[in-house]
């Protein structure tokens, strides 16, 4: 089947990512012509000849979850919904491999190997981006810290390319041009990974007084403790309290710093103990390390009470750790900004760190905001960091990731597989001088701020969000953290690939909606294709409560467009007699038995 | 032209009797994903009818507790809990689980099915004493069920000549043959209530069989059904024995009271004979021992039927008799003096389910009269206490077209089942049943067998 999704509508909605970049960005460079879903090599192929005979570039996209503006087309450009190459093509238990195509999603694959209690080594937070995507962009994530970047469980990968199709092995020369490169060099369309037995794990959550406490403790951790935890995540106090949130106030993380640690073993308890004596340190009841160990595939759940999320992401030394924070402490109090940071480590000397602060898409500071995450980044890089991903946004910081050398090297591979520049142009491996300067020169404004010029002190309160808005709640429309999690789950995607119908684009359509924003009523209507099944409420990473918003969406429809009644009757019908359908039950219906089990692992 | 008997069914539902032995809930795990509805055989589950993205919520009654929907949702939603309603229901003897059993034969005419199984006991009081044993090794089985042979349920009310006398002068004794074996009371509670009489009247009309009216209930309204009746009056108020009803009804039944002078039978009998000779003459009994001068009355051919009361359950009114026990003993007090073909047994009270018939009819009744069961297809509850003005199935504003086509089913669901045993019997007529005790085994037979020289040196245990 050959998909093309071509209403400008839904485009806008299939280039949605969590964090958006400004309004005016993607106004003015944003050239997304069609969405097209392949399904097969083949598929990739004929879409590379067809782009290329309407002049026209390819974007891949996978679930489209990475933010920084990767799935942005900055050329007329037809976007690649990658998320259909999703079969899995061989499991060898033996070999402790699996081929899959690499629009696979984590969650499937997981609970795929769950069946023959198998697991993965490295897995992301966001369990519902793809396999591909991950590659691409981020690849360090839960289990990071023993097991190290993603690419060292790759056994090889295909790529096609606009002339041909190749399987490139992890000691091939080619390999790393593949990785974190966000598809530039070609798509990745089958993945082999190397995949283990599953162990059962046990989490600790230890609280620190001091960010300096936690620090020193996790380098004695790191010198000591054999065998050492294979995941570790430092939070400090205000992320803490943000998960508080979500709790039912029953319970609670107190005011302190905390270190989330994961074992595989339990021969180091121990010595994990009196470690944590030694440090003054106090460790935390074992529902509330369990219930963190769980967040972890949440990292946005806070977004329900904010009208949005914005942050940074960068690689930091870890003995730079306590600098970063005490200079983004400094840094928010200054501005009134409530900052919040998770860092989870990589290895022994590295750690990816996350800071978020609240902030309201609707309104006008939005666009300061933006900048202000330019100045955390700023922080970062003044504490020896280097950018996680670039995407758009962190083009200006393209530099501290790839030096000029190497920069060189990646250009010249980009020319000899792309020579027509098809894939993904215009980013950070094709020449685009008028975004990059643009950009540049915000950041350079940003900077001004992370340097503390004392001229600016008198306007920086101005920046502080309105936080009255967590009393009053915020609309459903805004919270989505367009994360794409519904996607997998909805039944009704899976009749229509296509990501109107899901949860994702039905907020979408309430909110052109409510904005009085043109809406076709052929696109309209299509919100009436739910079975009302809650799934996308199961899986929403912002832990929304839809249900209710579906009446209402149903009834406004209703009002001015009225109610397709043969249409739903049509779709109920074919949706019942659809075998993906019953997969899709059987599945899930696995997972929420063993919900606890599952999330936990204790 | 050769017509076979057949009853036609038509479903009909009450909402009085839609009271499921459980309920089930659907919680707000449901995904409203309609596996439920494609695997329920029953109709529980079914999607909403204004909007069909969503599951309406189950018709409990209509389950029958096969458990497919509950081990099936992937979502494990939906979940069965016992009904108080249904527990609530009826007494020791009219138990829930009949009342429920008659309403799904009346609503459906059809046998009803048990989903999760029967779990025992495997013996109880009443008719639960009796096992029917339908070993094919006696006789191969017939198909009845399927009516690819013909098995006869038809019975014959009167006597039978034992011989014949003389060639020259056959007088053969008047009979009636009704095509169930089963006869209908038309006020099972003395309610008096015309709606019910009507119906009952009505539907033994249609099934061939005939109904027992009390006089005091006879109107004119009745008057085209008067050969289906068998008119029913206590012996002391027998008046205008040469009116309307009377010369005109195939059967009349005179119930003895208590104390009775044996002469004053024999003028009322002499009475009727005269002005109405072709009627079969009934006597109503609710006292199982027989004594000699009533057993002289059959003898001489002057009654042709006698009909035993028993109580709503199955109790006799005068010592501590359950009905077959009682039935039995008048077989073989007729068999013992060798005029069993010249009487017809009809027993009453306490028949509550299919299987009661032909359990009485082996422990030697020609046929069985219908009473309460009647009324509980009409969707009586079987209350302790029956107050008519309070009655929640309101069968006081039945209508009488409703009640019938109910009972209808009823009897057709029951008839089917008394053919299924037949059948498995190896067995063509319904006739051949009667008094066939070899095809049972009695409970209170057995433990003696077996115990009996262990516990009491050979004395029988009390």
């Amino acid at each position: 089947m050959k998909m093309i999704i071509d209403s400008s509508l839904e485009v806008k909605l299939y280039t949605k990512e969590p964090v958006e970049l400004p309004g005016v960005i993607k106004k003015r460079f944003s050239r997304a012509q069609s969405i097209y879903q392949p399904e097969s090599t083949h598929d990739l192929q004929w879409m590379y000849s067809y782009a290329q005979k309407n002049k026209l570039s390819v974007v891949p996209r996978g679930a489209a979850t990475s933010n920084m503006g990767s799935i942005i087309p900055l050329r007329k450009s037809m976007i690649a919904d990658l998320t259909h190459l999703k079969r899995i093509l061989d499991f060898d238990k033996k070999d402790k491999t699996i081929i899959f195509e690499a629009g696979l999603r984590w969650w499937e694959l997981k609970h795929f190997l769950k069946k023959y209690s198998h697991d993965l080594y490295t897995y992301p937070t966001s369990l519902f981006s793809t396999v591909g995507g991950w590659l691409s962009t981020g690849g360090y994530g839960i289990n990071s810290f023993k097991y190290g970047h993603i690419s060292n469980f790759i056994d090889s990968i295909e790529v096609v390319t606009p002339d041909k199709t190749s399987i490139i092995g992890r000691s091939d020369r080619k390999f790393k041009y593949f990785i974190g490169t966000e598809g530039q060099m070609g798509i990745i369309n089958r993945v082999k990974l190397k995949v283990r037995e599953s162990k059962l794990s046990k989490s600790f959550l230890i609280y620190f007084k001091m960010t300096s406490q936690a620090v020193e403790f996790l380098s004695d951790i790191l010198k000591s403790l054999k065998p050492p935890p294979v995941h570790i995540s430092y939070f400090d106090r205000h992320r803490l309290e943000h998960k508080n949130l979500l709790l039912n106030g029953k319970v609670s993380f107190p005011q302190s710093e905390g270190v989330l640690m994961t074992f595989e073993s339990s021969s180091s308890k121990n010595e994990l103990l009196k470690l944590v004596e030694r440090k003054k340190g106090i460790v935390a009841e074992d529902y509330l390390s369990s219930f963190l160990w769980n967040e972890r595939y949440f990292p946005f759940s806070v977004k329900k009470f904010y009208p949005s999320i914005l942050g940074c992401e960068a690689i930091l030394p870890l003995e730079k750790l306590d600098h970063y924070i005490t200079m983004t402490r400094k840094f928010g109090d200054s501005h009134d900004i409530p900052l919040s940071t998770e860092a989870t480590l990589i290895n022994e000397k590295e750690a990816v760190v996350f800071t978020i602060f609240p902030s309201d898409s609707e309104n006008i500071i939005y666009i300061l905001h933006l900048f202000l995450t330019y100045s955390l980044n700023n922080i970062a890089m003044r504490c020896g960091g280097k950018p996680y991903g670039i995407g758009i946004w962190n083009l200006p910081l393209l530099k501290k990731r790839f030096s000029d050398k190497k920069l060189k090297e990646y250009r010249q591979f980009k020319k000899e597989q792309d020579p027509l520049n098809l894939i993904n142009p215009a980013k950070s491996f094709s020449k685009n001088y008028e975004i990059k300067y643009l950009l540049r020169c915000a950041y350079a404004m940003s900077t001004l701020f992370s340097n503390g010029i004392s001229l600016l002190k008198p306007f920086s309160k101005i920046l502080s969000p309105d936080l009255s808005t967590i009393k009053k709640g915020i609309s459903e429309t805004e919270s989505c953290a367009n994360c794409g999690a519904c996607t997998l789950v909805c039944p009704s995607h899976l009749m229509n690939s296509n990501e109107i119908v899901t949860a994702k684009g039905k907020l979408f359509i309430l909110k052109q909606l409510l904005e009085n924003n043109p809406l076709p009523k052929s696109i309209a209507q299509k919100a009436f294709q739910c079975l009302h099944c809650h799934l996308c409420e199961y899986v929403c990473q912002s832990k929304l409560t839809l249900t209710p918003v579906w009446e209402k969406l149903e009834s406004l429809l209703e009002k001015k467009f009225g109610r397709p009644e043969d249409k739903i009757e049509r779709f109920i019908k074919q949706v019942e007699s659809h075998p993906a359908y019953t997969q899709l039950f059987d599945s899930f219906g696995i997972c929420s038995n063993n919900k606890n089990k599952d999330l936990q692992n204790v | 032209m050769y017509e076979r008997y057949h009853i036609e069914t038509s479903p009909v539902k009450l909402p009085t009797t839609q009271i499921g032995k459980f309920e089930i809930i659907r919680n707000d795990q449901c995904l409203n994903c309609g596996r439920c509805s494609t695997l329920c055989i029953y109709d529980v589950h079914k999607r909403d009818p204004n909007d069909p993205r969503k599951m309406s919520e189950p018709v409990s009654y209509l389950c029958k507790n096969c458990f497919s929907c509950i081990q099936n949702c992937p979502q494990q939603a939906l979940e069965m809990v016992p009904n108080k309603e249904y527990e609530s229901l009826g007494n020791t003897y009219w138990t829930p689980h009949i009342i429920h059993t008659i309403w799904n034969e009346a609503e459906e005419g059809k046998i009803p099915v048990y989903g999760a199984g029967y779990r025992g006991p495997f013996r109880g009081a009443g008719f639960d004493n009796i096992w029917t044993d339908m070993s094919e090794i006696i006789r191969p089985t017939r198909d009845g069920i399927h009516g690819r042979e013909y098995i006869a349920t038809a019975v014959d009310l009167g006597r039978k000549l034992p011989w014949i006398p003389d060639y020259e002068k056959i007088n053969l004794p008047n009979s009636y043959e009704i095509q169930i074996p089963m006869l209908l009371d038309t006020d099972p509670l003395k309610l008096k209530l015309k709606n019910i009489t009507l119906a009952i009247l009505k539907a033994a009309y249609e099934l061939g069989t005939f109904v027992l009216l009390d006089i005091e209930n006879y109107s004119d309204e009745l008057k085209p059904y008067l050969k289906s009746i068998a008119l029913r009056c206590p012996i002391g108020k027998i008046t205008d024995i040469d009116s309307s009803p009377w010369k005109e009804v195939p059967v009349v039944e005179l119930i003895l009271p208590k104390r009775f002078h044996v002469s004053e039978l024999e003028s009322i009998l002499e009475k009727i004979k005269t002005y109405h000779p072709t009627a079969l003459i009934s006597l109503g009994l609710v006292d199982y021992s027989l004594p000699e001068e009533l057993l002289k009355q059959f003898r001489h051919g002057r009654v042709d039927i006698l009909h035993y009361y028993a109580d709503n359950q199955g109790q006799s009114f005068e010592g501590n008799s359950f009905i077959y026990q009682s039935i039995r003993k008048f077989q073989l007090n007729f068999v013992k003096q060798h005029m069993r073909n010249e009487i017809t047994i009809i027993g009453k009270g306490g028949i509550a389910a299919a299987e009661h018939v032909p359990k009485l009819i082996i422990c030697g009744a020609d046929a069985v009269e219908l009473d309460l069961s009647l009324l509980v297809a009409m969707g009586c509850r079987a209350c302790k206490t029956c107050k008519v003005e309070y009655c929640p199935a309101a069968i006081g504003e039945l209508d009488p077209d409703t009640a019938k086509q109910r009972i209808i089913n009823l009897i057709c669901a029951w008839r089917d089942q008394l053919l299924e045993i037949l059948s498995a019997m190896g067995i063509r007529d319904v006739r051949r049943l009667r008094g066939e005790v070899g095809r049972a085994m009695f409970y209170e037979e057995i433990e003696k067998e077996s115990f009996d020289f262990i516990f009491n040196d050979g004395e029988p245990l009390k």
